[in-house]
């Protein structure tokens, strides 16, 4: 029995594309063999086809790369501030209080520097994304009862001048007993280690000259915020309880800590005397010769390759 | 060299870079794919990165069970379906008229027939162009995922959360309104 032309042409759609049953296919096989007309209809749609896969392709315009990494540079501070937003909710309902935890010490730290959520006060035990880990910190076991406290009330800041001392004392029955070392002088630090498995961030600082200006900066957090801001300083190297970032880096990771409500305090260790002596001079001198003066202190500045990032 | 799998896990912690790493090889057909469907090379690199910031922020969600691939290209589809559904409503707008009766009428242009265009038909392609804008947007998406961008069926059906069946009806049809659309032009395919 001869399959109507009609009927084939359904089929042919199909057909092209191989995705009829063996006995349709055979149908249309056996039809197209012996249907001149039908096998118009078929090299008709298959010349369409050919010429749709032909089309002229474009490529991105020159600055399309750039546009978009900036979009996503914004795209990420803005989801540090939505999941700090979600993390002050879950905060003020969970937590009463703020505990700052110093994991500046090796002795008080086991992570290494693969798995920075290591941590013996942490209670997320893997990183996870930003989403999961607000989920995880919404059941978090209340620690007290203590009435909800607002972000000025619960932010430790850690300061190197004594008068803060005293009322960071009268905090501590809110607080991790452990913190110590506030006024961190890492100078222990060793050089940057490589970190390979951090993947294609880590950064080999520039060490071939030994640093002559050591700049440490104390990172303080609300303690539910920790895993967040040790997603961020993930990438850099970690040793002896700090991060070492690269003066390039420097400016945009203390941004977004900073959109996460991390407060800072930075302490300089100069190797030597010059940096002192003229800053020194800088307050006796005369006008000409203090920019002389400043033009060598920022250079020395300009010199400081790495900077070292503590999590209090 | 890190994998697909180890880019989307650093990816989805917010790590720009690897980001970036993971939609490169993408990149330049997915903008293709913007590109037929919108017919507007501007319109389909802010298309496209806007799909890349969805895909962004919302990688953490991405679980594997279609790949990276059909996903992306989903959510760059769903953009461009979002951005002709807007174009389409402002053009009906500023194609509102009133009848004598006082009452608001649509009118929609049919470029098909348009002197305009049948003076551009110069080429197969110019003819296929013009075709494809006068398919509905379900008969364009499965024409442009198939024909223009290689996809198989099965990546069709999870790029249009459908099924293997849906996609050979839609296919079907598709290409039968094709057919009749480019009928005029019979002799630019022969």
């Amino acid at each position: 029995m001869k399959t109507d032309c009609s009927e084939i042409n359904k089929l042919i759609p199909l057909y092209v594309d191989d995705m009829l049953t063996h006995i349709d296919a055979a149908s249309v096989r056996e039809h197209l063999s012996e249907c001149e007309d039908c096998r118009q209809e078929y090299e008709f749609l298959k010349n369409i086809i050919a010429t749709a896969s032909e089309l002229p392709k474009i490529k991105p315009s020159d600055d399309f790369n750039e546009r978009l990494h900036n979009k996503l540079i914004e795209a990420r501070k803005n989801n540090y501030k939505t999941a700090l937003s979600k993390f002050r909710k879950i905060s003020a309902a969970a937590l009463s209080a703020v505990a700052v935890i110093a994991i500046s010490v090796v002795s008080l730290n086991v992570l290494d520097e693969k798995d920075i959520s290591v941590s013996p006060d942490s209670s997320v035990s893997t990183v996870e994304p930003l989403e999961i880990a607000s989920e995880r910190m919404a059941v978090l076991p209340q620690e007290s009862e203590a009435p909800e406290k607002t972000k000025n009330e619960t932010e430790q800041v850690v300061k190197e001048e004594k008068n803060n001392k005293t009322s960071e004392t009268e905090k501590s029955d809110k607080q991790d007993k452990t913190t110590q070392s506030h006024v961190a002088q890492p100078a222990n630090i060793l050089p940057i280690e490589e970190d390979a498995s951090s993947g294609s961030r880590t950064v080999t600082p520039r060490v071939s000259v030994p640093p002559k200006v050591k700049v440490t900066v104390n990172v303080t957090v609300e303690r539910s915020l920790r895993p967040l801001i040790k997603e961020i300083l993930s990438v850099y190297p970690y040793s002896n309880g700090a991060y070492s970032l690269p003066t390039a880096d420097y400016n945009n990771v203390m941004a977004d800590l900073e959109a996460f409500g991390a407060t800072t305090s930075t302490t300089r260790e100069d190797k030597t005397s010059t940096y002192a002596q003229l800053t020194e001079k800088l307050m006796t001198s005369q006008a000409g010769e203090k920019d002389l003066i400043q033009k060598k202190l920022d250079q020395i500045d300009s010199e400081i390759s790495n900077r070292y990032i503590i999590l209090n | 060299m890190e994998n697909e799998f180890m880019l989307i896990q650093k990816a989805s912690k917010n790590n720009v870079e690897a980001f970036e790493k993971l939609i490169q090889p993408y990149t330049a057909r997915l903008l293709n794919h913007a590109y037929r469907m919108l017919n507007n090379r501007e319109d389909a690199e802010d298309a496209l990165q806007e799909a890349y910031l969805k895909i962004f922020t919302s990688l953490y969600k991405f679980e594997g069970h279609s790949s990276f691939k059909t996903w992306a290209y989903r959510i760059v589809t769903n953009v461009c379906i979002d951005m002709l559904r807007k174009q389409k409503k402002t053009c009906e707008t500023s194609l509102n008229v009133t009848n004598e009766d006082g009452e608001h009428e649509i009118v929609i242009p049919d470029y098909t027939y348009s002197p305009e265009i049948s003076v551009q038909k110069k080429s197969a392609s110019d003819a296929l162009k013009n075709a494809l804008e006068n398919l509905n947007e379900e008969h364009k998406i499965v024409v442009v995922l198939r024909d223009i961008d290689g996809l198989s069926y099965d990546e069709i059906a999870h790029v249009t959360s459908t099924n293997v069946g849906t996609v050979k009806s839609r296919i079907n049809r598709a290409r039968i309104q094709l057919k009749k659309l480019l009928e005029k032009n019979r002799e630019l395919f022969t």
